[in-house]
């Protein structure tokens, strides 16, 4: 058996039916790339923002910004060191329980 | 084809959801048709594909300027993808299967049927040629638009189509023998 080239190309023109899922699915990749779009504009705007504050408050006369953001950062380090380790709530306790509170 | 009412694309370009809804029933299943077969009729690679077009579409609605017939810029939109899509999965498969697997095997075609004869010619095609074999000659787009359609020459097009339908005569016989 061997096919006509009429047979061929009716062949070819069969193809399964359009799912009825396809266009439900079109709409929420639509609401998708929305969603996207706007999450990537909101993280711009803000990196934007940030940059712009840093430039403008690097920019006050007498302020050593980038210091001061070390210092700031050091101590919330140690901060953070204490709270892991638990070194400030011993200290707590000590207080509470070797005070004259009661 | 028959293009979609002018009125119908603008207003889906403004945002209207019903015209694009209108626009979606209107070309669907033809992208559909080039799509599934251009995946040798993988239905689920072929609805993530035609999804993704008509997003793409939604988005570029705008841009669309109106130089070429709308199935013109919409059917580039969806051979591109495809492609893209299909040219990475392919290379993915060649890394994984055999390649004996992906050749038509040639026993017990007595009893073939149409189908399967159509389908076995068309396995060992590229998903670029199946788009070709569909858009010419089910959908009958003129070499003009194909042209435009995939970034190359109408006469190359015409070369190769009629290339392509000689080797499927060929093969035709042989299977069908």
């Amino acid at each position: 058996m061997s096919v006509s080239e009429q047979e061929f190309v009716r062949e070819l023109s069969q193809s399964p039916p359009l799912p009825d899922t396809l266009y439900p699915s079109v709409v929420q990749g639509i609401q998708r790339r929305r969603r996207s779009r706007t999450a990537a504009w909101a993280l711009a705007a803000s990196v934007a923002v940030a940059v712009g504050l840093g430039l403008f408050s690097g920019a006050v006369p007498g302020q050593d910004t980038p210091a001061a953001a070390t210092d700031e950062l050091a101590e919330e380090m140690y901060l953070l060191c204490d709270f892991v380790n638990g070194g400030s709530i011993d200290e707590e306790l000590d207080f509470f329980a070797g005070g004259d509170a009661f | 084809m028959q293009e979609v009412a002018v009125d119908t694309l603008r207003e889906a370009s403004k945002g209207d959801d019903s015209a694009f809804r209108r626009l979606y029933e209107h070309y669907a299943p033809v992208v559909w048709r080039q799509v599934v077969r251009m995946a040798q009729g993988d239905e689920e690679l072929a609805a993530q594909i035609t999804q993704d077009v008509f997003v793409r579409v939604h988005a570029g609605l705008r841009r669309f300027d109106g130089r070429s017939a709308f199935s013109t810029w919409l059917f580039r939109i969806a051979y591109n993808r495809a492609m893209t899509v299909l040219t990475r999965r392919q290379r993915q498969r060649r890394r994984t299967v055999p390649l004996h697997d992906e050749i038509p095997g040639r026993e017990d075609t007595g009893r073939l049927e149409a189908r399967e004869i159509v389908q076995r010619l068309l396995a060992p095609l590229s998903p670029d040629e199946r788009f070709l074999l569909v858009a010419r000659e089910v959908d009958g787009v003129p070499f003009e638009e194909l042209a435009t359609i995939t970034g190359r020459k109408p006469g190359a097009l015409r070369t190769q189509l009629s290339r392509l339908k000689r080797a499927l005569r060929e093969g035709g016989d042989d299977v069908g023998e």
